[in-house]
């Protein structure tokens, strides 16, 4: 009887083993091309997540026509990495099993997106970030990892410039959101303000949403002319509110964060007059912006917030260079790779925010920061904020080609209007 | 004769003793927490030690900054801190009754602000919003707000605690978290649908100031601000109220601590002079013994709920009034720092949760604004300090500074 | 079925509900289960139930093979029962056996016909193989031990249910939001169901140290999962210690997964400069054994100076101040990022909220590399480029080592539960002051207790550090600490095995199965489909209402209902079933007295 169990489980196991062997077939003629978004839908930074997935979602359904020409469906999947790198990274390995997902815009956060594209880059998986400004996604130099914003160094440098030469500041108050997109950005802003011998009253980290009493108060017992806030507009413009409500009078800066008119919802006159760098050229600049800003309300009935633009940007590249390799290798489906080295190959292209050109790390070769200042406490006119400079500033790559090819590195200013 | 004897009894016990308590709370509180800071600026006014952490911002007298900022922190303190005794109320019940750390209690603060800012909204649609009185519109906004998240607060009860009576504590907390998951995301898609909002941010300056035409083209705030010029009329909420000599505080401040007085006042009154409040009371003290007095151990259960909604409710609102914006995940900070004082004052009881809230936001408003003084340390420390003194106090009561010894039963 | 589940249910009802189960299961694989090569273009797949094409004809016959295998098992439990009497149910089962064999010949035919190969005739998209499966499993059941057999159809069901379906299908994340939570959960059952010691074990280890990579190497995506799962559980066993057995509630437990993580983060992070970086050798990768090591000691001894001022404090008490030692210890590491008198100039210990990026993992021997790649090759997914094979290698390395590392836990907190310390956190979970008086140790198991529970976590830790190159304050909130606490309680507090189920359960929930039915929903999206019945086009669902940003909302729901339905946990220990049983008495005797003629009531109201 023993025996009998024995060989009946033997033979049980022997069928499970026949069936490893069995041959793996792969699916044929499949003609889907997907492309996924990968940021935080919910939790507290839904707002600027959703904001990426719509710009997303808006490019694809303008752009896909010429590869559905093709022969091919153009599919849109958005993920939810809820701002957390475990999820984003177990998400990651979700999105790289899929052979149709081709490339993926993402990432709000970069302490999400850097472990997450360490999955990416072991798949050939290219990624474009619409909003990682920190320095480390992009300096692993992964031929997979681009993104079309700038880098924190070259914004919070950027901002700098700005307030010494035009707003000539002598004192700055620096806060930041103790994330790794404030505090990154709020840092080198600090640094190059001190560099350029302004006396920098304080650099502060609150994660504090709501109630900025306590931390305006010493702000306000130190006097600065200037405060930066580095960080997202829906913590800044309580904190702006609420400063100019307690009688501070220094003036507001900010880095592309800022870029949203529930800014100037929240905080009503306290932001008229603030001043914020922005890697997306307004409308004044590009006129496809203003098309943009149009179909994105037509579609989701709200402003586009900010890294909306960025996230359509970033898609308008991604498609094309699919497009690229479609109509290079005569319309077969493209691997991961080839996609990959066309996105990274991408040269002057035309996107809603701005010419991009890669450099050899993924960054944009030269970033253009659109220096804005809020003219009106109505969010309906958030469009109409005013470009009072633009500075640029090459990414360190081509900082090192251009210095090596003798030619001068420095950011330089050009006054616009 | 013996009449107005008794009402002059009456307004003694259940109006001026707990008005007197809490000013002493505040006053005590106050005085501790300036004596220590301006202790502390004299000693490290010069580097001490040459310990590189306590070394003060190159140019600055601490001391001196101390004494400039003193009224600034002890308002802001004691404004927040109301707020945090409105919120710990709820918690501080709902423990006394069940022995049960209410978690959604923040989602319910929560959705107080959310209704706070529909009713404002509504006003400012309608157009009513400047000229209705203003304190009647506030008024409106925490009726609304308690009345809503006092049923919401008996319905999660109903829905998601009541079935868990009798089990371990764990079960209904985790129960508790899940509503708090739930409750944000309802409030989310309810926006995301209705309005297609995140942020909610309250029309603060229409409230009173008839609409104006926005015509900022040449304005410059900083100018414009210094000569007071940029509202055509002051908006309500922010006028200033004169205090001490030439010290001034706005209408929000004000607002937030005198609607708070008045709940705790109300509370105190309702549970010790009132039949339900003793019912309460004696639910809390053992519910067998009270179901067998006849007392409705269910109904009080309920009471309570609906109690500590309302009061989380209305503490949303005053929380909207002061931050001007609420999203839906703005609950959880402000009731983990209310649990906070709960437990700091001693959980289950109410004088505690009062004390409690008032000396954990003069706790945080201190550390807030003098730790940028350190550049070694910073403000992203204040919540160490924080809990640090609320593990300081536990050491040496471990039921907090008003809780009672917990009978041990052999 | 599970024997656990329904002490009283008769034997006899068993069968016919776990038959009835099965059947159900088997007819809904079977009729929707969009077989492997099954899928002609992008947007089919939906099942053999397509009426119209070549497969329609199937339809009819397939509904046999259920009736086949529900006829087998339910013969095989009711021989179990009465032995001796043929009933009708092996009568059945004897008609249904035979419809199967029937099937599996057609079957192959058509295969035959179809592909024009041995090999297609076998893989008739698989069918004939299944069908053999089963029919086999049912002839088994009738002659030999059901239970046995239940397990095999289940574990062979769901690894080829997991295997069969690919990423081109539609119906994709529904399919495998079943299949791979089936493999899953399936040693659990393999536990919980009477059968040889040895069985058991062969068992145990075909699923978790066979299938389980075997699925992971061709979809590295489920190879996360069970990593992840694994992570979770050790963790969980280790809060498990603290909570469970000592009854000392923590909410700040992931403070010393964070210590962990950050000590190995530190001496190996290209970013964290200035005081570890002049110190090399600490970084050597090879350390990392060494560190494993040391993050035991040192979460244990984290979990020490927690312990120490608390000692004195008891239930909510303690809650809170857990709680702010988990937030101390996430403001620390990400405030540890400047602490020089220099606010710009920084003496830079953690990075801050930056995270420390590059952190190293231990370095495998080639060999290692070598024989995943062939592994890899012979179950027919060829590893092609190098960065693959690498990632495969780290990853499978990581899953057996979170294995070997949560076994070990899981035996150390095995042979506690049952030791004077186990017996003496009882005592204190029960009554600490009677354990007192009876000469328990009371500031020694407690510390015991936090240092236990601690050191579980730190380990996981290093691991952790190592496997995601990457940490920041962001993987250490206080959701976190929520999270792994879920898992306990949905799993089953103080019980080693309801634990570990719970941290399947609730892993797999968060990170597969609520994504994957956002996927569903989107892919249906794509597909312009229209629900029947109410003919409502799925396109016109509003994007705000979008799934995916709903899931902590789904979340929630599911632990509201668990809390209510099933307070005890999905798989308890044994004392805490008692204690439920005796609080439900306790609340019936309580309704009892509220009826009883309330004197003082008109008082009251």
């Amino acid at each position: 009887m023993k025996a009998a169990k024995y060989l009946a489980l033997v033979i049980a196991l022997a069928l499970v083993g026949s069936f490893v062997t069995a041959p793996v077939a792969s699916a044929q003629d499949a003609k889907v091309i997907k492309i996924a978004s990968h940021s935080p839908l919910s939790g507290g930074q839904s707002l600027l997540g959703t904001a990426i997935r719509n710009g997303v979602e808006l490019a694809i359904e303008q752009y896909k026509k010429p590869i559905e020409d093709m022969g091919f469906t153009v599919e849109f999947v958005p993920f939810d990495d809820q701002a957390t790198p475990d999820v984003g990274v177990s998400n990651a390995q979700n999105i790289v099993n899929d052979p149709a997902i081709l490339a993926l815009v993402g990432h709000l956060n970069s302490g999400v997106a850097i472990p997450s594209s360490e999955v990416y880059n072991r798949a050939d998986l290219a990624m474009v970030s619409p909003a990682n400004t920190n320095v480390n996604v992009t300096d692993r130099g992964y031929p997979t990892v681009n993104r079309v914003c700038g880098r924190d160094d070259a914004q919070g440098a950027a901002g700098a410039q700005y307030a010494v030469e035009k707003l000539g500041s002598k004192k700055v108050y620096v806060l930041h959101d103790k994330t790794a997109y404030g505090e990154g950005v709020a840092t080198f802003f600090a640094q190059a303000m001190e560099a350029a011998g302004v006396e920098v009253l304080g650099f502060e980290g609150t994660t504090e949403a709501a109630n900025f009493d306590a931390i305006i108060t010493p702000i306000a017992a130190l006097e600065p002319d200037l405060i930066y806030f580095g960080g997202i507009y829906n913590q800044a413009a309580v904190f702006f509110k609420q400063a100019r409500d307690k009688g501070i009078k220094a003036n507001f800066m900010g880095p592309d964060g800022m870029d949203g008119s529930d800014l100037a919802k929240i905080a009503g006159e306290a932001v008229v007059g603030l001043v914020y760098t922005s890697a997306a050229g307004p409308a004044s600049v590009y006129p496809a912006a203003e098309k943009f800003v149009e179909d994105y309300k037509a579609k989701f009935t709200i402003n586009p917030e900010a890294y909306a633009a960025e996230g359509y940007a970033s898609t308008q590249i991604v498609l094309a260079a699919i497009e690229k390799v479609l109509s290079e290798n005569g319309g077969a489906m493209p691997t991961r790779a080839d996609v990959a080295k066309a996105i990274r190959a991408t040269t002057d292209f035309d996107t809603v925010i701005g010419k991009i050109s890669f450099d050899a790390n993924g960054d944009p070769k030269v970033a253009t920061y659109y220096i804005l200042q809020v003219k009106n406490a109505d969010p309906a006119k958030w469009g109409e904020n005013e470009l009072v400079s633009s500075v640029t500033a090459p990414s360190p790559l081509t900082a090192k080609e251009m210095m090596e090819g003798g030619m001068e590195a420095t950011p330089e200013a050009t006054k616009s209007n | 004769m013996p009449a107005l004897q008794r009402a002059g009894n009456w307004i003694n016990l259940y109006i001026l003793k707990p008005i007197g308590q809490i000013l002493v709370f505040v006053v005590v509180s106050a005085a501790i927490m300036s004596a220590l800071a301006l202790l502390l600026g004299a000693v490290l006014n010069t580097p001490w030690h040459g310990i590189d952490l306590l070394k003060t911002r190159k140019g600055i007298d601490l001391f001196n900054q101390v004494v400039k900022q003193l009224p600034d922190m002890l308002l802001d303190g004691i404004s927040i801190g109301f707020v945090y005794a409105v919120i710990a109320l709820g918690y501080t019940m709902v423990y006394g009754v069940l022995r049960f750390i209410n978690f959604a209690h923040s989602e319910i603060f929560m959705v107080g602000g959310v209704i706070g800012f529909e009713v404002m909204t509504r006003l400012g649609e309608a157009n009513a919003l400047s000229t209705m009185p203003p304190l009647f519109v506030i008024l409106l906004m925490i009726l609304m707000a308690m009345a809503f998240c006092g049923i919401l607060a008996v319905v999660i009860e109903r829905i998601a605690y009541k079935p868990l009576r009798g089990a371990p504590k764990l079960v209904p907390l985790i129960s508790a978290i899940g509503v708090s998951f739930l409750l944000t995301d309802v409030v989310r898609a309810v926006q995301a649908l209705s309005r297609n909002v995140f942020n909610m941010p309250y029309p603060l300056d229409r409230v009173g100031n008839p609409p104006r035409i926005f015509d900022l083209i040449s304005f410059d705030p900083i100018t414009q601000l210094s000569k007071g010029q940029q509202f055509l009329n002051p908006p309500f909420l922010q006028t200033r109220i004169p205090l001490v000599g030439n010290l001034t505080t706005n209408m929000t401040t004000v607002i937030i601590i005198v609607s708070a007085i008045i709940m705790v006042v109300g509370l105190n009154y309702f549970v010790n002079a009132t039949k339900l409040g003793k019912g309460i009371r004696a639910v809390s003290q053992d519910q067998t013994t009270a179901a067998l007095m006849g007392i409705n151990v269910n109904q009080m259960i309920t009471l309570t709920f609906l109690i500590g909604g309302a009061l989380g409710g209305a503490a949303g609102v005053l929380f909207g009034l002061k931050v001007a914006n609420i999203t839906p995940y703005i609950g959880f900070f402000p009731g983990l720092k209310a649990f906070t004082a709960a437990v700091l004052g001693g959980i289950g009881n109410i004088t505690g949760a009062l004390l409690g809230g008032i000396l954990l936001g003069l706790l945080e408003a201190f550390f807030s604004a003098l730790l940028p003084f350190f550049p070694a340390l910073g403000t992203g420390y204040s919540d160490i300090f924080a809990f640090s003194v609320l593990i300081l106090v536990l050491l040496f009561r471990p039921t907090g500074l008003l809780g009672k010894k917990e009978d041990e039963k052999v | 079925m599970i024997q656990n589940a329904q002490p009283k249910a008769n034997p006899d009802q068993m069968a016919r509900r776990s038959a009835i189960f099965f059947a159900v299961l088997l007819a809904f694989a079977f009729l929707l289960m969009p077989w492997r090569n099954a899928t002609s273009g992008p947007n089919t797949g939906m099942g053999l139930l397509r009426i119209g094409t070549e497969y329609g004809a199937f339809s009819l016959l397939i509904f046999l093979v259920p009736l086949a295998a529900l006829a087998g098992f339910a013969a095989g439990f009711s021989q179990r029962i009465a032995p001796h009497s043929p009933t009708f149910f092996q009568i059945a089962a004897r008609v249904g056996g035979a419809a199967g064999l029937i099937y599996v010949a057609v079957a192959m035919i058509y295969g035959l016909q179809t592909t024009g190969s041995v090999g297609g005739m076998l893989s008739v998209q698989g069918m004939g193989i299944w069908v053999t499966l089963f029919t086999a499993a049912g002839l088994i059941g009738l002659t030999y031990n059901p239970n046995v057999t239940f397990i095999i159809v289940w574990i062979g069901v769901s690894f080829f249910f997991v295997q069969g379906i690919r990423r081109e299908m539609t119906l994709f994340p529904l399919w495998s939001s079943i299949a791979f939570p089936m493999l899953t959960i399936s040693p659990f059952l393999v536990l919980s169901i009477k059968m040889p010691r040895a069985a058991q074990i062969a068992l145990l280890v075909l699923v978790v140290c066979v299938l389980l990579p075997m699925v992971g190497i061709e979809d590295t995506f489920y190879l996360e999962l069970i990593i992840q799962i694994s992570i979770f559980a050790a963790m969980a066993i280790g809060l498990n210690i603290v909570i469970g057995f000592a009854g000392l509630l923590d909410l700040g437990y992931i403070a010393f997964f964070a210590v962990g993580a950050y000590l190995w983060g530190m001496f190996t992070s290209t970013a964290a400069d200035t005081v570890f970086k002049t110190s090399n050798a600490l970084a050597s990768p090879d350390a990392f054994w060494l560190f494993l090591l040391l993050g035991v000691i040192a979460a244990g001894i984290t979990g020490v100076l927690l312990g120490l001022p608390v000692l004195r404090l008891r239930g909510d008490y303690l809650a809170i101040v857990t709680l702010g030692f988990g937030e101390i210890i996430r403001i620390l590491v990400s405030n540890l990022s400047n602490i020089s008198s220099n606010p710009i100039r920084r003496v830079n210990l953690t990075n801050g909220a930056q995270g420390l990026p590059g952190i190293a993992h231990p370095i495998l021997p080639q060999g290692l590399y070598d024989l995943v790649k062939s592994i890899a090759a012979a179950i027919g997914v060829p590893l092609n480029t190098q960065s693959s094979v690498e990632a495969v290698t780290l990853q499978l390395f990581f899953y057996f080592l979170v294995l070997t590392v949560g076994g070990i836990a899981v035996i150390i907190a095995a042979r506690l539960d049952n030791s004077p310390i186990g017996r003496a956190w009882t005592a204190i979970r029960e009554d600490e002051v009677a354990a007192v008086a009876m000469g328990v140790p009371r500031v020694r198991m407690k510390l015991l207790a936090f240092a236990m529970g601690a050191s579980f976590a730190g380990a996981m830790g290093v691991i952790f550090a190592a496997k995601q190159s990457f940490v920041s304050p962001e993987s250490f909130s206080f959701i976190q600490s929520i999270f792994i606490l879920v898992i306990v309680i949905v799993g089953g507090m103080g019980s080693i095995r309801g634990v570990l189920l719970g941290a399947v359960v609730v892993t797999l929930l968060n990170l597969q199965v609520l994504k994957n039915f956002s996927l569903l929903i989107n892919s249906l999206k794509n597909l312009d489909w229209v629900v029947p019945i109410i003919n409502f086009p799925i396109r016109n669902w509003p994007s705000q209402l979008e799934p995916a940003r709903y899931e902590r909302l789904v979340f929630g729901v599911l632990l509201i209902v668990m809390m209510i339905y099933r307070p005890e946990g999905i798989s308890p220990a044994k004392r805490r079933r008692m204690e439920m049983q005796e609080a439900a008495d306790q609340t019936l005797e309580e309704a009892a007295a509220e009826g009883a003629p309330r004197p003082g009531m008109d008082k009251i109201e």
